[in-house]
């Protein structure tokens, strides 16, 4: 299945899930740590990004999302030396789709799909990725405003070959601010 | 309707799986250390031959059956030019272990330049080559003949040369080849 057919399942499977209810636009930032899952080159790193929610439908959120990933440098010792590569930075955008449990506090597991540009010596590529994960959402004691935990896997094809991934554990906080809320 | 929540990051995940199963993978570090020091003194003795078997690395030898692909490498040592003027340095490829070339003509047309040139100053210089340098120096045909090898019985033989005029004297010490193989079920 190609991610493009897969982006068009997930949305065509989320709106006939769901039915006609509030409608919001939101925009949100979040950081947090990014942890390289088998990958004996590459160390653990820090990720930032920026996400628009849109809530269409009671149960899921369509997120476009913009992220970027600073890799951490690896040390390993060969031939009696140590020799330090760096980490690999990750420029990513894509697309998440949350499916939402319960009010005030939800929690919502959410899959997407996404481009991820590869990039440190010797390794300049852009790749598909993929994303699943839980995450914890809440409001925050200010209008508007509401925030949220999340645990993800992000998995992106290796560059040396189609047949393996790159994998990164991400642990996130985030805060969303509601630009636009219209009721049915 | 509160089950299709289940559903659609499920069908997200199967079209990952059903994709090669790329879920189930990794990169696994492993380096073979070249002999030291390796000395090369042009015209008479102009490259250094190096039989490389990975069987040995247990990094190797345990993900073998496993391996999809070389997700990183480098060659990496202590460079030197002791005698001479300014010079280059270049490592070539040939599958299993052929008979030792006669000379550097019969050399590269048996084998495939895979690294360099990597520049050294006048003697005595010294170029300490890291991680980073050499991931840059590879050579796309080279690095596909390396891939075939570690698919294929992980045997290979290396040829250090240089282009050195008569009177240099180049050294390598504590060189390394770093692989980064992606191993998957």
């Amino acid at each position: 299945m190609s991610w493009k057919s897969l982006l068009g399942a997930l949305l065509l499977l989320a709106v006939v899930s769901g039915t006609a209810g509030a409608v919001s636009v939101g925009l949100g930032a979040y950081g947090g740590m990014s942890i390289p899952v088998v990958q004996d080159d590459n160390g653990n790193g820090s990720v930032f990004g920026l996400r628009v929610p849109v809530h269409i439908v009671p149960v899921f959120t369509a997120e476009p999302y913009f992220s970027s990933t600073a890799g951490g440098d690896k040390t390993l010792d060969a031939a009696g030396v140590s020799y330090t590569r760096s980490g690999i930075d990750n420029t990513a955008f894509g697309l998440n789709v949350l499916f939402q449990f319960g009010t005030g506090v939800q929690f919502f597991p959410f899959a997407g799909l996404g481009s991820n540009h590869l990039k440190r010596d010797g390794l300049d590529k852009t790749q598909t990725g993929y994303d699943f994960g839980m995450g914890v959402g809440f409001k925050l004691p200010l209008s508007g405003l509401s925030g949220d935990v999340r645990g993800a896997l992000n998995v992106v094809k290796d560059p040396g070959t189609s047949e393996a991934s790159r994998k990164w554990a991400e642990l996130t906080i985030g805060v969303s601010y509601a630009l636009y809320k219209a009721l049915p | 309707m509160k089950s299709m929540r289940w559903i659609l990051p499920g069908l997200a995940l199967a079209a990952l799986l059903g994709n090669g199963c790329i879920l189930l993978s990794g990169q696994i570090e492993a380096h073979f250390d070249l002999a030291s020091p390796i000395t090369i003194n042009p015209p008479a003795t102009p490259f250094y031959i190096e039989h490389v078997d990975l069987n040995t690395i247990k990094e190797y030898s345990d993900n073998v059956d496993k391996l999809k692909g070389l997700s990183d490498i480098a060659i990496v040592g202590k460079f030197k030019n002791l005698t001479g003027p300014a010079g280059s340095m270049e490592i070539w490829i040939a599958p299993g272990t052929p008979p030792d070339p006669a000379n550097l003509i019969a050399l590269k047309a048996g084998a495939t330049l895979l690294w360099g040139p990597g520049s050294i100053g006048a003697a005595p210089a010294e170029h300490d080559v890291n991680w980073n340098e050499s991931s840059k120096l590879f050579s796309t045909v080279g690095k596909a003949v390396l891939i075939d090898q570690l698919k294929h019985g992980g045997k290979f033989t290396f040829y250090i040369l240089s282009n050195g005029q008569a009177g240099n004297t180049f050294e390598v010490d504590q060189g390394a080849i770093i692989i980064v193989i992606a191993a998957g079920a």
